[in-house]
């Protein structure tokens, strides 16, 4: 790479992470400062007092969001990995006469956004008193982040060779220990490529929270924001952006751990469509 | 044979003390953090007087407020007591999701003693529904620091429109001298139409305007409006004591901006001062009506009423607690203490208020306060926002935008 | 049992989770959603067949055309803020190195985050009174006066597509280096060996080729682009006079707070056959993956 191309990548990285790095250097200023101006590139007075009233804020309702997050994304991701790899593996292993035409309306779904299905779902989720539920939610998310994952699933248990399943029949074992023991572990990108896909849709929503739950006890972290934010009689722009900077950590950090493989994934996902 | 009897007779009479003995738990809805106090205070009375009723409070944010409640009673299962914005109530009245108390609301010792203006949007025909017990008041506040710096009596704010934008003229002004105005007199209250019922329609008020006439057709199509209007249009565009972004500014944008001093004159409510008192300690601020010009003055009567939903089965119960959180009891010891405003006038006069004298100025404008009576309160939302916005942009004339916004509004009262 | 037969009631066995998930949450509301809109929903209960009622409604709605307006605007705005970037980036980082992979992680990071978070740090740093934006373009004596970067229609098109381009040409970024990947060096080589300049070479070579890669992405980008909700909804609020209401914004007001369920289900009905016209080119744009 030339120099000038270095360089000029990195003043455009420099200017990518402003946004970010202003984010989190305004979550450590108190208030007073941070409504001065000239703003302080740096805090004069550096302080935790913006986390602290984050969390602790309302009987630390905060905390909750974060944890009903962290259990609706433990759900969603644990319904999908059941879902697609047994579904993903059965379309490219265990194909059948209906297989084909299930996959196409798997594959469907992916072209419907459930933003257009917002009115029957509700009415779905009130008749089925799933309304206001951490399980009630995760069921949606489940179901419009797992066809991409079956479709993952399904290429990745392609590009393994058939024997595999024939010579353990041989040895007598059932489709299950089939699955689970013998593809599995030699499927792990493709797990970590639905972790994270999983993950970023489950934490980073903000319209199905918003309208399918309403209690502190199921909230999500990003109404919880809005929450915050949007209170009747005060924007404070300190604590929104404490709350903003935290809720991107676990969204980074996870992205950043598996990104080989999410990037992969999704690369050859989308490509293959 | 006759031990078999006793036995029965024993067991019989067990089930029936199990219900005699049954507890009455009544199911309460609020907003307001505090009335978790008031809740406790009524639980241990009850205790105490050896009565089985007990309330269970479940808090509801405030954009839930409607949503929930609609769906609470196409489901059947309504709270018992629900202390909801007043301006709901018209609606809600009108679907007969809320139980008649006029006879044992007139008999309550206090009963006169109530916000008229409060206590109608709570009636229906001379019915009463609902009963007000936590009140928001709209007002401007104003930074007398500010005030001393530009040559003004720090303790005469603006009474009539003249006055405001003559101070407002002293009031904004560029400080460093590098052309860009660092404190302005006054802030429009923008965010959305909700702003404007509350912070712009008292400006119709004390202009001698109306929103909706007595039999609740729209009345806003006047001359007084228009002017009110073109007074806050001009106060951006023509006398520019009001930057033009504050048509966007929510409440909290317009607190942050008196709050770091860039604001002389604060459209606010009772409920800032809590908060002023912690964020600018050094602040000597005042409150006071919102100036007036041809009317009299008049203010925002917000706030909620408590009433008993109809799908209530305990009314009885329900009204005993209505009556405690009335008492001075509850409103002086739940209320007071977080300087939320009470429900009676005479109760302004307690130990909590006393300290701080801008409370004191919410008796008197508690008496000045008005609040519009419809059942379609939410829905005119859509066109008050809409074309009073356009006005204070300077993208609509107000005469056009009076006219077309009372033609929507018909439309909607009539559907 | 014989072993076909056995293997293809596996394979039942194993897809059956997905396809119940599938009847109840997706099939069940789609058709619901259609029937809906044949209808009129009174709050405390009960409804009534209209036919096309609702239908006519959305046809006749200002707002309705309003908020298509303004999201098709949008995405004709925000669509090239990202893809210009994304393919030059893209370009300048098809190679993986050790610093290529680092830089394309530093891209990709801001689509991680999400729509909530951004919109408030961008809203703060374009904030008229306290923001670091008014603050640089003053001290570098570009502007005069603050702006109100939010308050007014075009501008603040213009700024939130910036954050969105800023939040999304990473994820185009890379989808763009791995076409870029699959097009053979050979071409590069016998592109070079005839004299020809790198700025030749992008245009009349690599972009030609690049074609069905960035139909793909702009197809995705798009779909993306009419879902817009998070973003306007917290940093307009749809304003300043609803010029910045997108459709999903509209969908979520006429169902959530004015619980015209028959009238919503119309305009998502409408909205869903947009987003399939516009997925049904994707399939399309899919035939020329498969040269």
């Amino acid at each position: 790479m030339s120099k000038k191309l270095f360089i000029t990548l990195i003043i455009i990285s420099i200017i990518f992470v402003i946004p970010i790095y202003w984010a989190a250097i305004t979550s450590f200023k108190p208030s007073s400062e941070v409504l001065s101006y000239p703003p302080s590139l740096v805090p004069k007075q550096p302080t935790l007092a913006q986390f602290t009233k984050l969390f602790t804020a309302g009987d630390s309702i905060f905390t909750r969001y974060v944890l009903n997050t962290f259990i609706l994304c433990g759900l969603s991701i644990g319904m999908v990995l059941i879902l697609s790899i047994m579904g993903g593996y059965s379309l490219s292993k265990l194909a059948f006469k209906g297989s084909n035409i299930i996959f196409v309306i798997i594959l469907s779904i992916m072209m419907v956004p459930y933003q257009s299905l917002l009115i029957p779902l509700y009415d779905l989720m009130n008749a089925m008193g799933l309304l206001d539920s951490l399980f009630g939610v995760s069921l949606i998310y489940t179901t419009y982040s797992m066809p991409f994952c079956i479709f993952m699933m399904k290429n990745y248990f392609s590009s393994l060779p058939n024997t595999l399943r024939e010579s353990a029949l041989i040895d007598g074992a059932s489709e299950m220990r089939i699955l689970f023991k013998v593809h599995l572990p030699l499927a792990l990108p493709a797990i970590a490529t639905v972790i994270v896909y999983v993950f970023l849709m489950t934490w980073n929503d903000f319209i199905l929270a918003l309208n399918f739950t309403s209690s502190n006890d199921v909230r999500n972290i990003q109404v919880g924001i809005t929450l915050f934010a949007t209170t009747r009689f005060t924007r404070d722009w300190g604590l929104i952006n404490a709350g903003a900077t935290f809720s991107i950590i676990p969204s980074i950090l996870v992205f950043l751990l598996l990104q080989k493989y999410y990037v992969e994934g999704m690369t050859a996902g989308t490509n293959k469509e | 044979m006759s031990r078999r009897l006793l036995v029965l007779i024993l067991v019989v009479t067990l089930a029936f003390s199990g219900i005699l003995m049954a507890k009455t738990t009544l199911v309460m809805w609020d907003q307001l953090a505090a009335t978790e106090d008031i809740v406790k205070m009524f639980n241990e009375k009850m205790k105490a007087e050896g009565k089985d009723i007990e309330v269970k409070l479940e808090l509801i944010p405030y954009d839930q407020m409607v949503p929930k409640f609609m769906a609470a009673l196409s489901a059947g299962i309504a709270p018992d007591l629900y202390g909801m914005d007043l301006v709901q109530f018209p609606f809600f009245i009108s679907i007969g999701a809320f139980t008649d108390i006029t006879e044992w609301a007139k008999e309550l010792p206090f009963f006169d003693e109530l916000t008229k203006g409060m206590l109608e949007i709570g009636m229906k025909d001379d019915r009463i529904y609902g009963l007000p017990y936590q009140i928001d008041l709209s007002t401007m506040l104003w930074n007398k620091g500010l005030f001393e710096e530009a040559g003004l009596d720090p303790e005469q704010p603006p009474q009539t429109w003249y006055e405001l934008v003559e101070m407002g003229q002293k009031l904004t002004v560029d400080k460093d001298g590098d052309g860009i105005i660092d404190q302005w007199g006054f802030n429009l209250a923008g965010g959305g139409a909700g702003a404007y019922m509350f912070w712009f329609m008292p400006f119709v008020w004390g202009n001698g305007g109306r929103m909706f006439d007595d039999e609740g057709n729209v009345a806003l199509d006047s001359y007084e409006t228009v002017q009110a209007l073109q007074f806050w249009a001009d106060l951006v565009h023509k006398h520019k004591i009001a930057p033009v972004s504050s048509v966007q500014y929510g409440s909290g944008d317009r607190y942050n901006a008196f709050v770091s001093g860039k604001l002389a004159m604060f459209l606010g409510g009772n409920f800032n001062i809590t908060s002023l008192l912690q964020d600018a300690p050094d602040m000597e601020f005042g409150v006071a009506m919102i100036p007036k010009n041809r009317g009299e003055f008049a203010s925002f009567g917000g706030g909620s009423l408590l009433g008993i939903t109809s799908q209530s089965k305990n009314v009885e119960a329900a009204k005993e607690f209505m009556e405690f959180a009335f008492s001075e009891e509850a409103q002086v010891g739940a209320f007071a203490p977080s300087l939320q405003l009470v429900a009676r006038p005479s109760l302004y006069d307690n130990e909590y208020y006393k300290d701080i004298p801008q409370m004191m100025r919410f008796a008197d404008i508690l008496g000045i306060a008005q609040t519009p009576y419809t059942v379609k309160y939410n829905e005119i939302y859509d066109p008050v926002g809409y074309y009073f916005e356009s006005v204070f942009l300077g993208q609509m004339d107000a005469e056009t935008a009076v006219r077309e916004c009372t033609k929507e509004i018909e439309k909607i009262l009539a559907e | 049992m014989k072993q076909k037969t056995r293997k293809g009631l596996f394979g039942f066995i194993f897809l059956l989770p997905v396809i119940v998930m599938i009847s109840i949450f997706f099939i069940y509301p789609l058709i619901k959603v259609v029937l809906m809109s044949f209808q009129e929903w009174k709050i405390m209960g009960g409804s009534s067949f209209v036919g096309l009622s609702n239908y006519k409604k959305a046809l006749v709605d200002d707002e309705f055309w309003k908020t298509l307006w303004n999201t098709v605007i949008y995405a004709i705005i925000v669509t090239p803020m990202i893809f210009v970037p994304a393919v030059l980036l893209a370009n300048a980082l098809k190679k993986t190195s050790r610093s290529t992979k680092i830089f394309r992680t530093i891209f990709f990071i801001p689509y991680a985050i999400s729509f909530v978070a951004a919109s408030y740090i961008w809203q703060w740093i374009y904030n008229d009174s306290y923001g670091i934006l008014n603050y640089i373009l003053i001290s570098l004596n570009l502007i005069g006066q603050p702006i109100n970067w939010l308050g007014q229609t075009w501008l603040s098109r213009v700024m939130v597509s910036i954050m969105v381009a800023w939040k999304t040409l990473g994820f185009t970024m890379i989808i763009v280096i791995a076409g870029l990947q699959g097009i053979s060096p050979q071409i590069y080589e016998a592109a070079s060996i005839d004299g020809a300049e790198k700025s030749q070479v992008f245009r009349y070579i690599t972009l030609p080729l690049l074609r069905p890669t960035l139909v793909l992405a702009l197809i995705l980008s798009l779909a993306g682009s009419f879902k817009a909700f998070d973003h306007f909804y917290i940093m307009t609020k749809g304003g300043p006079l609803k010029t910045t209401e997108t459709i999903v914004m509209y969908i979520n007001k006429i169902g959530f707070e004015f619980y015209d369920i028959g009238f919503g289900s119309a305009v998502s009905v409408i909205f869903l056959g947009i987003l399939l016209l516009i997925s049904y080119l994707q399939l399309k744009a899919g035939g020329f993956q498969n040269e």
